[in-house]
């Protein structure tokens, strides 16, 4: 089995989530040429969270700023293209479940993230949709911002300023512990966000295609899948747990070129790599 | 058409790059609070800043340049003497006022705007410190009518010890806050003298299920407006609310609208 390297992907994690802890750490440190931004202003779900009441008030919800509304459908728009490849290139707290992750495979080896049966974890990937249903209905209804009490996407950024919710705190914990044995546990059993991303699945203009006359049943792709989708099931990824990471098109889980790839009509052709 | 991993990162930062750009030259591009309401849309006030548009961090200086009104009567009004307005904000006054029976917050700022300012915003059940009551009465602010509905609403309390001495009459009208609507700030005071606001008691931050029971409403009512009721009736409606994720609020003001007259 190849050895994971430091691909394109990992460097824009990297990226994204330097720039939000530095955003996050400019409200202590008030540095004039980095942002001050709110961290609640560049998280894409507050425009979610805030659409109730923007159309009924014209006004949003407490902390969510106009900026989270603008992200909103640029996220959106990308998610149409090429799936939610948000989740999977720049959300920061995807990106340390990854990276704790990767430490869970030097302990547990080939059990990593396989501890689950694949029926349960498919199943209860449909508590994302609760949660989202639960944070839309409740936040109309209050016209507040709850689910910064259990956001750990805030805590993440937050936890030394004494303004995050305990609630939160132990939501983050849990998702940072659980990362060990899962992958992205929060992506796959609890984040709204990730639930209405990975709906776009279902029509996206590119999705993961893999190509049944040169697939020669390896199973790599399908054991490299981060959220335990069957790849080599299938010759268009239309699952709605997909976030679009490519590791199935990747040398490292695909020997045959142009057998697994993103593309916008079916895959012809394909050779050894 | 395939796209690789070098692909698709590039299009993900040329359109995150592209749709921000756009944001920004629309002015959509809005990231941290610009300290300043947005303008009430339509109405005679249309143009104004909207109270209800107040938010938690704000400052007091905010609020008195959005607003126009001097950062000294802001501070007296709400019993921060001596405090830096351009750094202490409005979601301290909870904290300040954390065991007081009613809540004094944003809320309460943004009804003493309305009243200082004559822009109407729906704001009925919500609690004055009797500085600021003292404060708009010294600056003429207050018309009879307003005056005498105030009296509800009214807790002798401070900062120093958070804690209030009751209310004048420890009555209550209902009502809510509701961005939408345009009431007047005088009607909403005087709650049109209806019998309500005869009611005896106050529903506040401390007020259990049980209270509520006690104060002649029915389970069937509470738990109509609550949504729920909690397996203790000792557990206070505000406590049950946020458990719950409610506007306590919102609730507070129904179950005071509910209450039946002496």
């Amino acid at each position: 089995m190849k050895k994971k390297k430091f691909g394109l992907r990992l460097w824009m994690q990297i990226g994204f989530f330097v720039l939000i802890a530095l955003i996050a750490l400019n409200h202590t440190l008030g540095l004039p040429w980095l942002s001050g931004a709110s961290l609640h202003a560049i998280c894409p779900f507050g425009g979610v969270e805030t659409a109730y009441s923007l159309l009924s008030t014209g006004l949003s919800i407490p902390k969510v700023h106009m900026a989270s509304v603008a992200l909103l459908p640029i996220v959106l728009l990308l998610s149409l293209i090429v799936g939610p490849v948000f989740c999977a290139w720049v959300c920061p707290l995807g990106s340390i479940q990854e990276w704790i992750g990767r430490l869970g495979r030097r302990l547990l080896g080939k059990r990593y993230n396989k501890l689950l049966p694949t029926r349960v974890e498919y199943y209860l990937g449909f508590l994302r949709y609760a949660v989202l249903g639960l944070v839309v209905y409740n936040t109309a209804r209050s016209g507040a911002l709850l689910f910064a009490e259990m956001d750990p996407y805030y805590a993440l950024f937050q936890f030394w300023t004494g303004e995050v919710a305990l609630t939160a705190l132990l939501v983050l914990a849990l998702t940072l512990v659980a990362s060990l044995v899962i992958e992205r546990p929060w992506c796959k059993f609890a984040c709204p966000f990730g639930a209405l991303l990975g709906l776009f699945n279902k029509i996206r203009l590119l999705p993961i295609r893999r190509n049944p006359k040169t697939c020669v049943a390896c199973h790599l792709c399908s054991r490299d899948c981060p959220l335990n989708i069957d790849v080599e099931k299938q010759s268009v990824i239309r699952d709605n747990r997909c976030i679009s990471c490519l590791e199935c098109t990747s040398e490292r889980s695909c020997p045959k070129a142009e057998t697994v790839a993103l593309s916008f009509r079916a895959l012809t052709g394909g050779q050894d790599k | 058409m395939k796209m690789g991993q070098k692909q698709v990162a590039l299009f993900i930062l040329l359109i995150l790059a592209a749709g921000i750009g756009l944001a920004k030259l629309t002015g959509y591009w809005v990231t941290e609070s610009t300290k300043q309401p947005v303008a009430i849309k339509e109405g005679a006030f249309a143009g104004l800043p909207n109270p209800a548009d107040i938010r938690g961090s704000y400052a007091f200086s905010d609020v008195g340049k959005a607003f126009d009104i001097p950062n000294d009567a802001l501070l007296r009004a709400f019993g921060l003497e001596g405090k830096d307005p351009a750094t202490t904000k409005l979601k301290e006054l909870e904290d300040l006022y954390a065991n007081s029976e009613a809540e004094i917050g944003r809320a309460s700022v943004q009804y003493f705007v309305t009243l200082w300012s004559d822009i109407p915003s729906p704001n009925t059940g919500v609690y004055l410190p009797e500085s600021a009551v003292a404060v708009l009465k010294e600056a003429d602010k207050l018309s009879p009518e307003e005056e005498k509905g105030l009296e509800s609403f009214v807790l002798k309390i401070s900062p120093a010890d958070g804690t209030a001495q009751g209310a004048a009459d420890s009555t209550a009208v209902a009502g809510a806050m509701d961005g939408t609507a345009i009431v007047g700030a005088a009607t909403a005071a005087t709650g049109s003298g209806t019998s309500k606001n005869e009611s005896p008691a106050a529903v506040s931050g401390k007020t259990t299920f049980q209270q509520l029971l006690d104060l002649g409403l029915s389970r069937e009512t509470v738990e109509a407006i609550v949504g729920s009721l909690p397996d203790t009736l000792g557990m206070t409606v505000k406590d049950y609310a946020i458990a719950q994720g409610l506007d306590f609020s919102a609730i507070k003001a129904k179950l005071l609208e509910a209450l039946p007259s002496p």
